[in-house]
């Protein structure tokens, strides 16, 4: 734990390979550090094994050899079920888009998040509570909305109840994969200045995909996929 | 706790297809259920068509043979029993109490049997129920008649009602009628879910009175004919029975009683335990029950198979929902204990709506279904042993769900948090 105690995220002589076949889809990171609080945008072309890459640090895929190594936890020491449980207290992760479940409402969606970990151990009303305060926050208010279910809302508001998800748990490290390439120009610059309020009143470390070079632009730190990965073979063929 | 509550969701946000498969389930457990009370009815009402008596004497023959025609009037006796011998029996110490019966005759298809009075007295149905008369009562006279249930409700017939026995056994009668000898019905016999319901019950006295003439087999002619008025000044005392109900003082006695009968020397007869014979002929016919229900066991596991049908059908589409749990922080085996929940929620709710159906149309139609067949069945929302089959039922569903739950098991795993469409 001592080694990294700057970074949030560390990958050393990292290889993954999606099976034992040399032909086969294979990427392999010699090193990425991120620091704590950082904004980071991870930028690169679709194939370019950015889906891998947030699969390994997400902890459901696991490295083949090196070490992945996030607040001073080596992932690939985990067992499986250890890297579910770790991910429910640590990660926040929102998706491009069709980020909840339709069956749930608005605030149940958001509160999903604190439901898979022991470490947030709040009565249903505490969690209803957090959940209200980051919709609000995140611009989304009114019993009404709160109760809709999620597949009645809009993409931009769909999106800000990802966010609010991601945030709940105050998870040290949200991974975020494109969540504004459905938004239009001026949604996604009003969702990532959300985004960016809620990261730093926090102090939590973002890690976001992005192929859009705007966007990446307003991130501390823009780093290409292509420099960092080394990516053999076709994630076509079994991803 | 989470899961459980996502599976309700999730149900509720499939509700059609989550109904109509419940509604399936619901259909083959009435269907099963439903079975299986006809069955165990069947069986105890067919195991108790005679109780309280304990042996039944008949010419020496097979158990069933003696029990098919002297309780269910199927077939016929090998021969009579003299009256000698009934005598013989009447004396015995062991003997509380005899019934002579006398097949031979019918009427419109329905059987003929002479009895005594006593008939009414002793013949017992279902644990013990007497009979009992919906209208009139016992025959008195020489040429009354009284009828079962289903005869009087298929042939109209209503106290007071002429009816004419003809001779021999078939449905037509060849001509050969005692018209000479018509009788008048003095009572209705309730609907016993027994035989007795398609029987019409004459004096044993009367019996031999229409037959008065008929010693060489076929019908009187000339002087041979006697008229109704002349027979009643003769000696109509029965020559003959065709079988015995015998009543024993204490049950101890059966196996030395049936020793003895079984040993008499004048004439060859035997008697059976009426419980035993029963069971033997069960043997039998059980095998049709247990057929019926292997059919309802296979309509549960098609109700099954629709289930994990359609579960495995719609595993594709929440592909994206189980990547959302992932990111949260599920483990592939929550999303299995998802799948599973949801599983036993249906078929749970199917087990309850077709418990409870079957509950009501038992508690409905108990009373039509008693009066049409006489079967009587047992108004109960569930009994252990049906208790035991849903049981069985919700393990099979768990079973049955389990391949599509490890479907998505699989799903989850390989796809982690890649979301597809």
């Amino acid at each position: 734990m001592a080694s990294n105690n700057g970074s949030a995220l560390s990958i050393e002589d990292m290889c993954f390979r999606f099976s034992k076949e040399s032909q086969a889809f294979a990427i392999k990171i010699d090193s990425l550090q991120i620091e704590k609080g950082a904004r980071v945008a991870l930028v690169g072309p679709s194939g370019s094994g950015k889906s891998t890459l947030l699969g390994l640090i997400c902890g459901v895929l696991t490295p083949h050899s090196g070490t992945i190594n996030i607040l001073g936890n080596r992932l690939e020491q985990m067992s499986s079920r250890q890297r579910d449980k770790f991910r429910a207290e640590t990660l926040g992760v929102i998706f491009q888009q069709f980020n909840l479940l339709p069956y749930l409402s608005v605030l149940d969606n958001v509160v999903l998040a604190l439901e898979f970990s022991n470490k947030h151990n709040f009565s249903t009303a505490e969690k209803n509570e957090k959940a209200k305060r980051l919709l609000m926050a995140l611009g989304l208010h009114g019993e009404s909305l709160l109760q809709q279910q999620a597949s009645q809302l809009a993409v931009g508001q769909q999106q800000r109840v990802a966010a609010a998800r991601a945030f709940v748990g105050n998870p040290p490290l949200i991974i975020a994969d494109e969540p504004t390439s459905a938004l239009d120009a001026d949604r996604q610059s009003e969702f990532l200045d959300l985004l960016f309020a809620q990261q730093e009143q926090n102090g939590t470390t973002l890690l976001m995909v992005t192929h859009d070079r705007r966007v990446a632009g307003r991130f501390d730190r823009a780093l290409s996929l292509l420099d960092i990965c080394d990516i053999s073979g076709s994630p076509g063929i079994s991803s | 706790m989470i899961i459980l509550r996502l599976a309700l969701h999730s149900l509720r946000n499939r509700r059609i297809t989550a109904l109509l498969t419940i509604f399936s389930i619901t259909l083959s457990v009435i269907m099963l259920l439903g079975v299986e009370k006809i069955r165990t009815g069947t069986k105890a009402s067919f195991l108790n068509t005679i109780a309280g008596t304990d042996l039944i004497v008949g010419a020496r023959a097979g158990d069933v043979q003696l029990l098919l025609y002297s309780v269910f009037r199927i077939g016929a006796a090998t021969a009579n029993i003299t009256w000698k011998t009934v005598e013989d029996i009447k004396v015995r110490p062991e003997v509380k109490w005899v019934v002579p019966i006398a097949l031979g005759d019918s009427h419109h298809g329905f059987r003929v049997m002479g009895t005594s009075s006593d008939y009414f007295d002793h013949y017992r149905f279902r644990r013990n129920q007497s009979l009992e008369f919906s209208s009139g009562k016992r025959f008195d006279d020489l040429f009354e008649a009284v009828v079962g249930h289903k005869v009087a409700q298929q042939l109209g017939y209503k106290v007071g009602s002429e009816i004419v026995v003809a001779h021999g056994s078939g449905r037509v009668s060849f001509g050969a009628n005692h018209d000479d000898k018509p009788f008048n019905v003095s009572g209705i016999l309730k609907p016993t879910g027994t035989p007795v319901d398609q029987t019409v019950h004459l004096k044993m006295e009367a019996i031999a009175a229409i037959h008065v003439g008929w010693e060489n087999g076929s019908a009187p002619r000339g002087d041979d004919i006697k008229s109704a008025k002349l027979v009643r000044q003769l000696d109509l005392n029965p020559q003959s029975a065709t079988a015995l109900y015998v009543g024993l003082k204490s049950r101890m006695m059966t196996f030395s009683f049936q020793r003895w009968v079984n040993t008499y020397q004048p004439e060859a007869i035997s008697a059976i335990l009426p419980g035993v014979a029963f069971g033997q002929l069960w043997n039998i016919l059980g095998n049709v029950e247990v057929a019926l229900l292997a059919i309802s066991a296979m309509v549960v596991f098609t109700a099954f198979l629709g289930m994990v049908i359609s579960v495995l059908g719609s595993l594709n589409e929440r592909r994206r929902e189980m990547a959302i749990l992932r990111s949260v922080g599920a483990g592939p085996t929550q999303v299995f204990g998802l799948l599973l929940s949801e599983a036993a929620i249906l078929v749970l709710a199917g087990i309850c709506n077709g418990v409870l159906a079957n509950f009501g149309i038992l508690y409905f139609g108990r009373a039509v279904i008693e009066n049409f067949t006489g079967l009587s069945l047992n108004l109960e929302l569930i009994t252990i042993s049906e208790a035991k089959l849903m049981a069985g039922i919700f393990v099979g569903g768990m079973v049955a769900a389990i391949v599509p739950a490890i479907r998505a098991y699989k799903l989850s795993l390989s796809d982690g948090l890649t979301i597809r469409t």
